[in-house]
């Protein structure tokens, strides 16, 4: 192993291969930032590319594409309120207000730092833990998939706003959307009112953008400011912001952890890692209040977490031969094609190639750096752009982005909709972000709970199924705590106010 | 006397009791188990809804709270809402958008956009009439299309949209 590791570690420094991968990182970080065009996009439209390389190369490409998508959607999110990406929704959380606050430079490096780290520290579980971490994912079943969506659902509290009512209303409301099409279990379709379109269900993309970007554009307007931001620059800050990000070392390293968990999991991504990681920090954090309010280690755990499921989300398919996630899928077409077959043979026939990849993806991070640092002096420019430019430009994008998911145009009367309905959401309290993380979890809720309910036909009852598995335990107790931990640290902090008035 | 605040979530409540009303009887449709999990959230809807119009009838206080919290949020709300002007604009912005994703497929994505976006900018620059006001959108509006050409049409290999034009 360890010589492979070395070997694979000598092919990804090789100037033809760094070559690809920083071309790669460039297109990965456009993809990424572009709302609707998303990493399994990206890889998709690569792998007929790698036929003629040579395996290494090839796969090489396709992993630093991968990461640097993930990290491409924190651009947007954080200049402009507009995920690249779902795995970025957590992102807006502080970065946006930290670009109101006239420190997009900051938030841009912090994300690009974190990124990196949970990037890197997603890696190294793959390279050295991924057998035993994929035995794990697999005994992730329907019941334990059910209690993960209601675990990840704890999070309204953390964005809800003013009122934990109105976000319970809005997850709520995610739910419903998640419902429309047709049902995975029983194939009956449901509240698609006979368009066609709708049987395969709300897109989360053009939900998405809808959600973030038109209230965002309408807002803008309302905005009497020629530019969305100031931008403060000032000498060193780049320095630093990226040495900040190490200041709270146990909310970096607990983020990637809990990406590079929830990443290995079959169906859950970026996406439902970040906002966990963000419930996570927020809840451990000595000053709660101040996330959501533009607090750098917002982004920090959001980015780490969603870059840590890059490695570990390719887990269960380079051990197994599973492929968690979509880009996972379109990974094991490039696999294929390069006549390499996932799966413990892969590690023993072709373990050059294998660890080369692996290892890659730690270089394409480091790679990924050193780009963004550079890159970043450019995207902050956006910021330089008068509202009365980026509002057309960006609402073309957003529906040519919402187009693109599946060359349909009722995503793009779904995205507009979605827009719409947001604002006046917005307006009367009810935030779109536990909207959003109801249509991410709805659909995990929903297939775990009726599986389980199918399950109990043929053996164990709902309470044993529910109640009493090992993994199941774990997840109502995170669940109960995640619930009352708040309702715990308020109650002290009052008896301690209490006390000191006393 | 009601807040402005409370009347606003009666009229939330409102709404939502007639989404779930609706949901509720669409379910009817569904057999098991498919309607399971629909009657989960839509009993969940419910329990919401009907809890936000009991706070928004009796629960006076909380709306209070709401307003502390609201004034030490963010400073940086620079939205007047009492404009003549900036209530125009947001509605202008509402109409157009509607209409040009229903353009569309009617004329056509490139045509379409380009008017779209220089007559956006125009429009938001202050209907200015000089050169450089026409000028400058025109360039913007090419310089977005010929990106999306490149990046969505030569690249990705997506249809654009068509229409009479293109």
């Amino acid at each position: 192993m360890g010589a492979d590791i070395l070997t694979g570690l000598l092919t990804s420094l090789q100037p033809g291969n760094l070559m690809i991968m920083a071309l790669a990182i460039i297109g990965g970080i456009v993809i990424g930032s572009l709302p609707g065009l998303s990493a399994t996009m990206g890889v998709a439209l690569l792998v007929p590319l790698t036929f003629g390389m040579d395996p290494a190369s090839g796969l090489l490409m396709l992993g630093a594409l991968y990461t640097a998508a993930m990290f491409g959607g924190a651009n947007s999110a954080i200049l402009l309120n507009t995920p690249g990406t779902p795995a970025n929704v957590a992102t807006t959380f502080d970065g946006y207000p930290m670009t109101k606050k006239g420190q997009a430079i900051k938030a841009l490096v912090t994300a690009l730092t974190s990124s990196v780290i949970g990037g890197i520290i997603g890696t190294l579980f793959l390279l050295f833990l991924a057998q035993m971490l994929a035995e794990f994912a697999l005994r992730f079943g329907p019941p334990e998939n059910f209690w993960l969506a209601v675990f990840g659902l704890t999070i309204i509290g953390s964005l809800a706003g003013n009122s934990i009512l109105k976000g319970m209303i809005g997850a709520t409301l995610g739910l419903l959307l998640a419902l429309i099409g047709i049902d995975s279990v029983s194939g009956q379709a449901r509240f698609t009112f006979g368009i066609g379109d709708l049987n395969q269900g709300i897109e989360l993309i053009p939900a998405m953008i809808g959600f973030f970007t038109i209230p965002q554009l309408i807002h803008l307007i309302e905005s009497n400011s020629k530019y969305v931001s100031r931008i403060d620059e000032k000498k060193g800050m780049y320095k630093e912001a990226f040495v900040n990000v190490f200041k709270r070392p146990i909310t970096l390293i607990r983020s990637s952890l809990i990406g590079t968990f929830v990443g290995m999991l079959p169906g859950a991504g970026g996406n439902v890692a970040s906002f966990v990681a963000y419930n996570e920090t927020k809840r451990f954090a000595k000053d709660p209040k101040e996330y959501g309010k533009g607090n750098s280690y917002g982004v920090v755990t959001s980015e780490s977490a969603n870059n840590a499921t890059v490695s570990s989300s390719l887990i269960p398919l380079l051990t197994l031969g599973i492929p968690g996630s979509p880009v996972a899928a379109v990974l094991l077409g490039g696999l294929l094609i390069h006549g390499l077959r996932p799966g413990a043979e892969l590690f023993q026939a072709s373990g050059d190639v294998a660890y080369t990849f692996i290892v890659g993806l730690i270089v394409a991070n480091i790679l990924l750096l050193i780009i963004g640092l550079i890159g970043t002096r450019f995207f902050v420019r956006a910021l330089n752009v008068p509202i009365s430019y980026l509002v057309p430009v960006i609402a073309v994008l957003a529906v040519m982005g919402s187009y693109a998911i599946r060359n349909s145009f009722v995503d793009v009367y779904i995205m507009l909709a979605c827009g719409i309905v947001g604002y006046f959401l917005i307006k009367v309290g009810i935030h779109v972000a536990p909207i959003v993380l109801g249509l991410i979890l709805g659909v995990i809720a929903e297939q775990g709970f009726v599986s389980s309910v199918i399950e109990t036909g043929t053996g164990d009852n709902l309470f044993t199924l529910f109640f009493t598995r090992p993994i199941t335990v774990i997840l109502i107790i995170l669940t109960v705590l995640s619930l009352f931990t708040p309702l715990w640290v308020a109650y002290q902090q009052r008896k301690a106010r209490g006390t000191d008035e006393s | 006397m009601l807040l402005k605040e409370q009347w606003r979530d009666v009229g939330v409540s409102g709404v939502l009791l007639g989404i779930t009303l609706m949901f509720y009887i669409w379910t009817q449709d569904l057999t098991n188990p498919s309607d399971i999990f629909p009657k989960l959230v839509i009993a969940l809807l419910l329990i919401f809804s009907l809890a936000l119009l009991f706070k928004a009838l009796f629960i006076k206080r909380a709306y209070y709270k709401e307003r502390e919290y609201e004034a030490s949020e963010v400073e940086d709300e620079e939205v007047d809402d009492n404009t003549e002007k900036v209530t125009g604009r947001k509605w202008a912005a509402i109409v157009v958008l509607i209409a040009f994703v229903y353009l569309i497929p009617v004329i056509g994505f490139y045509s379409v956009s380009f008017v779209f976006v220089t007559a956006f900018i125009w429009y938001l620059e202050g209907m200015k009439k000089s050169m450089m006001a026409f000028l400058r959108p025109v360039i913007t509006a090419a310089g977005a299309l010929i990106f999306i050409y490149f990046v969505f049409d030569e690249f990705l290999n997506i249809p654009i949209p068509d229409g009479i034009f293109f």
